[in-house]
């Protein structure tokens, strides 16, 4: 079956429609309470993913993703607080807007801008996925593993403020990659007897811990978040005169969403600060920046809806996911026994193109749930934070029992929500732990079987010219990200001075 | 500046234990030249390095200042939240999900908010119920059965 056809197949069947729908709908209610990023949405569902068959479990874990962004805009817009990071952009304009009665205006303007950047993201994901995958399927066993090692330092390097903690937390990811029966001599590694730990720590659990249950723990400190004002939740499509002002703020979010997207660490928060600020340098009225700008809402929504298509390039072609949420998606995808990467192509193209398609529909729906959803999203925010808190905190409980009925697993998640919880305290990125994590067995497996293959010869990485390339470009990044956070750290004290 | 330190020492420690530990691992006939020890000790080596290298970098910054620490409190309520978490874990094989659920909303709800009411008690044993449906009688997971399911039949 050609690859149109499978994209035609999932776009008409009714499970793949469901999961984008739901997805949506899920994201844009976890994008709209405040402290609960896509990567929560999503990593809330995951548990629930198992029983379902693999395109529709992928399709619902992205539309989660397409949901959440615009979600995430609606508080900003109404109470003056992104539901997610991304849309910290969105706020300087979106509640100017909102303080001068023009709400609905402000929330179609995010919409469609939403849809614009989510099918543009859609188009660079098909164009470049498939052959980025097929230059990578030439890799010996030496060339993955340093692929691992590459993959490993840039998120290090990108995803945070210090290199050293970014390479801690990939250290730590590996650490709990090891948990489990060796795979060569069958040795079981850090079990301390327990016979739950034989198969390994699931990295579901890790991740439902690290992002949902530490942001509970964060959240049961915090004050509660403002209330929104029902009044303001009627919808306004723009107009022509509106589509015409938004049209290079469009173009900007687009080409700094894709650079963003692709780049693993980056995402759209920083594609939406960027675009924000480029929209503003290239626009006709700056001055209007700050005080309810359509620009300054239609760029930043763009370039962060664009990632979340963008995002996927590099976890669908080489298995790095570039975000947290990529991370998530990446999790789906182990759960269903699919290891995403250049083979990905060759093993379950199915699955890759019934994800275009339910992208498809996921942005098309996102416009369509988008006019009606507002009302349920603005009570959904009002409700006590307390009652929210408890609420998740029994799905989390429930998800997780429910993949092997195991209260031994929820106990491991309560005890990852522990370790993300001090790794915030911490300043610790996430992602590279999370990396770590998934690449932990694609990297002892193939550095072991390199080394067997070349007789024990660690010559054999640097050899290999696609492994050596690969090296070197991981210790570049690693050099730059070092000069950089140390120059970083010079200016304050030189102005000190 | 307490944070910068604090992460460099945990490091190191957590590199010693984890190092300790990949020594005690059995050999195996089975294995390959690199063993099952072979990339933990690799890792537990890197991870003291670089634990080593956080603690000198923040003991030559303790005068450049830092931020402010947060109150001990916060971190309290947090590890208040797990706690109830962890007696959720190990009291459902006793209690069965649905009292158990019920006690982890209101328990949950009532710490959040600082209070408990008659109206939350009712808004909680309404939620556990839901969640029981759906799960234990929709989606049909074996959910952890207790003396109100066995009533329930």
């Amino acid at each position: 079956m050609s690859s149109l056809q499978t994209a035609w197949a999932a776009l008409s069947s009714g499970w793949t429609i469901a999961a984008a729908v739901g997805g949506v709908v899920w994201g844009i209610f976890g994008g709209a309470l405040p402290g609960i990023s896509p990567s929560i949405a999503m990593a809330l569902l995951l548990p629930f993913t198992y029983g379902m068959e693999p395109i529709s479990a992928i399709v619902l874990l992205a539309a989660v993703y397409v949901g959440a962004e615009y979600g995430g805009s609606i508080p900003a817009i109404l109470i003056r607080t992104p539901g997610t990071n991304s849309a910290i952009a969105t706020v300087l304009d979106g509640f100017e807007m909102n303080r001068r009665g023009r709400a609905g205006e402000a929330l179609g303007i995010s919409l469609v801008s939403g849809l614009v950047g989510g099918l543009f993201g859609l188009a660079v994901l098909v164009l470049f996925t498939e052959p980025l995958a097929r230059v990578a399927l030439a890799f010996t066993p030496a060339a993955y593993c340093s692929l691992g090692v590459l993959g490993l330092s840039v998120v290090a390097s990108l995803g945070g403020k210090s290199l050293i903690k970014g390479l801690i937390s990939a250290i730590l990811g590996l650490m709990i990659a090891t948990v489990g029966t060796d795979p060569v001599s069958g040795v079981p590694r850090f079990t301390f007897d327990y016979p739950d730990l034989l198969g390994g720590i699931r990295p579901i659990l890790v991740m439902v811990g690290l992002f949902a249950v530490s942001e509970l723990m964060v959240q049961v400190g915090e004050p509660p978040w403002a209330k929104a004002n029902a009044r303001d939740t009627r919808l306004k499509l723009p107009g022509w005169a509106t589509w015409k002002r938004m049209a290079v703020p469009h173009g900007i979010g687009a080409v700094i969403g894709t650079v963003e997207g692709v780049t693993p660490g980056a995402g759209g928060t920083i594609a939406a600060v960027m675009s924000y600020n480029e929209a503003r340098r290239w626009s006709k009225h700056p001055e209007e920046f700050g005080k309810g700008s359509v620009e300054g809402i239609a760029a930043p929504e763009c370039a962060n809806n664009v990632v979340t298509a963008t995002a996927l390039v590099p976890l669908l072609s080489l298995g790095i996911p570039g975000s947290n949420s990529a991370a998530i998606l990446l999790g789906g995808f182990l759960i269903h026994g699919m290891q995403p990467g250049p083979l990905l192509f060759e093993k379950n193209a199915a699955v890759v193109y019934g994800l275009y398609g339910g992208l498809l529909i996921a942005n098309v729906a996102m416009l369509l749930i988008g006019l009606v959803i507002l009302t349920p999203c603005v009570w959904l925010v009002n409700r006590p934070k307390h009652y929210l808190i408890a609420f998740i905190l029994a799905l989390v409980a429930t998800g997780v029992y429910s993949i092997e009925q195991s209260l031994f697993d929820v106990a491991i998640a309560l005890m990852a929500g522990a370790l993300g919880y001090a790794m915030r305290w911490l300043d610790i990125p996430f992602l590279p732990l999370v990396l770590g994590l998934v690449l932990g067995y694609l990297v002892e497996s193939n550095y072991r079987r390199a080394l067997v293959l070349s007789g024990g010869d660690h010559a054999t990485f640097v050899q290999d010219p696609v492994s050596l390339a690969l090296l070197l470009i991981a210790v570049v990044l690693a050099g730059a990200s070092l000069i950089r956070e140390l120059k970083t750290r010079a200016k304050p004290q030189e102005a000190a001075r | 500046m307490v944070r910068e330190l604090v992460t460099g020492i945990l490091a190191l420690a957590l590199a010693a234990a984890y190092f300790a530990a990949a020594g005690a691992l059995p050999k195996s006939l089975l294995s390959d030249q690199v063993g099952a020890d072979g990339v933990p000790k690799v890792l537990a080596v890197a991870l003291g390095v670089l634990g080593a290298v956080q603690i000198v970098r923040a003991v030559a910054r303790r005068g450049a200042g830092g931020t402010a620490d947060d109150a001990p409190a916060h971190h309290l309520r947090a590890a208040g939240l797990l706690l109830i978490g962890a007696v959720y874990a190990g009291a459902a094989p006793y209690l069965g999900y649905l009292a158990a659920t019920v006690a982890l909303l209101l328990a949950t709800a009532a710490y959040a908010a600082g209070a408990v009411s008659w109206r939350m008690a009712g808004v909680c044993a309404a939620g556990g119920v839901a969640l029981w449906l759906v799960f234990a009688k929709v989606l049909g997971v074996s959910m952890p059965l207790g003396p109100v399911e066995r009533l329930l039949g």
